[in-house]
């Protein structure tokens, strides 16, 4: 019936993210981060998407988190970040996607926020190549990230990675420059730490 | 930098929680169902002599009554089901009705009944497995005979499976699903039903040598029912489960192993 086909929206393209655990993180194996505490910010650029007719594609979303023991079991703080360039109707419809209002995986990634601190517009700069990833939000955050080669000179790949489909794998990677500073809790500079990086894709 | 205006709002995590509530509710009139005995019981005739709560009697009623025997037992095992499975499964019941907020009520509502519902239909047809058990060894007959070797035996095998890297893996997933659900979900009610089946596959897996126990001890059991459903749900909500798993092991390997060589031992003195 018409309850399978009510999809609002959709977006897919690239996520990275940079934390403090020492890479690769442990998250993904549902054990606590080092020292017990997580710092993150993450991106996410947006190849294609729609929200209810109104176009996301080249838009840059971010979250700044922090959250303290396993970061699956929640209880996280979180400040949202919107691409500058987003018209009012784009911002919204971030917004209402990465603060799960929109529903779908976002809608339950939200169940595990404590409190959003905030949603901030910024200037936001996505850029990927040749392994090497390169983001910017405003004076928030920079990020300069490398992927992980294994034996081989073979990128590392971890799988199941939450952010991606199951379908794919995210990479391995390092960062070389990781900082954030929006205000006393959001504010770290863990450089030379995780990276995961890859494609993501979600509806709702 | 600026404020996005009228997104500066918290996210509105502090409602009710209707569908927790929901799941409580639905969970304890479960609970008052098996001890009030409201439902019928599978049968009468060939377990008549034994007394419901012993082990292996609803079993046996069942397959002495043939289908409607049968029927009737799937449906209490699935209230049993409930009762003791609801109560750990609210987490990822919340979790995926926050995948929801933007759905019209009745694809709400539909979509929470598709997955609610999937996850009931798993647990409910595992009734099977006891039937099909005691279809091939009576489990009446062998706890009358040598109770204790039957019970010291299903504790180390739930000891077995309490500390194997199985359990903790499943396990894993049942506390923080979150990174399952976002592995595979999908919109829609199809989305729902397969998401629901296949996170059902891991809570079996988390569950199933408890519940085999339950049904060792007898499946109406309800002081053993009670027990195991306060394991299965701590494991599941405080930080310390995956260490109550592992302790849980070890006190079932300890007891088992006693009752084993004791009763081993026991003809020779």
């Amino acid at each position: 019936m018409s309850v399978e086909n009510q999809e609002r929206w959709s977006i897919k393209g690239e996520f990275v993210e940079a934390c403090n655990c020492s890479a690769p993180c442990q998250c993904l194996w549902n054990e606590a981060p080092d020292d017990d505490e997580c710092t993150a910010a993450l991106f996410w650029h947006i190849d294609e998407g729609e929200y209810e007719g109104v176009d996301l594609s080249g838009l840059t979303a971010g979250a700044l988190v922090y959250d303290q023991g396993i970061l699956f079991e929640g209880d996280w703080d979180l400040v949202v970040l919107v691409d500058e360039q987003a018209t009012d109707a784009q911002a919204a419809a971030l917004g209402d996607i990465f603060m799960g209002r929109a529903g779908g995986v976002m809608g339950a990634v939200a169940e595990l926020v404590d409190e959003v601190k905030d949603t901030v517009v910024v200037p936001i700069s996505y850029s990927k190549q040749n392994g090497h990833l390169s983001v910017a939000a405003g004076d928030v955050v920079a990020i300069e990230a490398d992927a992980i080669e294994g034996f081989e000179e073979v990128p590392g790949e971890v799988s199941p990675h939450p952010l991606t489909p199951p379908s794919m794998t995210a990479s391995t990677g390092k960062s070389t420059t990781a900082t954030v500073s929006f205000n006393d809790e959001f504010s770290w500079d863990v450089s030379g730490n995780n990276s995961y990086f890859g494609e993501f894709e979600y509806e709702g | 930098m600026h404020a996005l205006d009228g997104l500066r709002g918290r996210i509105e995590r502090r409602r009710i929680p209707l569908v927790a509530l929901a799941t409580y509710l639905v969970a304890l009139l479960a609970w008052v169902a098996l001890v009030e005995r409201w439902l019928p019981m599978p049968g009468t005739g060939a377990g008549a002599d034994m007394r419901m709560v012993d082990p292996g009697a609803p079993e046996a009623m069942a397959l002495a009554n043939g289908l409607s025997g049968m029927g009737l037992y799937l449906l209490m095992w699935g209230v049993m089901m409930v009762a003791m499975m609801y109560p750990a499964t609210v987490p990822l019941f919340r979790l995926y009705d926050g995948t929801l907020k933007r759905a019209t009520k009745r694809e709400r509502v539909t979509r929470l009944g598709a997955f609610v519902g999937t996850y009931t239909v798993v647990w409910a047809l595992t009734g099977i497995v006891p039937l099909a058990v005691n279809r091939v060894v009576p489990l009446a007959a062998l706890a009358n005979e040598n109770g204790s070797v039957l019970l010291g035996g299903s504790l180390l095998v739930l000891s077995a499976y309490q500390l194997s890297s199985y359990k903790r893996h499943c396990l894993d997933y049942c506390r923080s699903p979150l990174g399952f659900l976002a592995d595979h979900y999908r919109p829609g009610v199809r989305g729902a039903i397969r998401l629901s089946g296949r996170f059902s596959g891991f809570c079996l897996g988390c569950c199933w040598a408890l519940m085999g126990l339950v049904v060792v001890v007898g499946s109406m059991n309800l002081l053993w029912m009670a027990g195991v459903t306060v394991v299965v749900s701590l494991e599941r909500a405080v930080s310390w489960g995956d260490r109550l798993a592992t302790a849980t092991g070890l006190v079932a390997g300890l007891v088992g192993a006693g009752l084993v060589v004791t009763s081993l031992l026991a003809p020779l003195g």
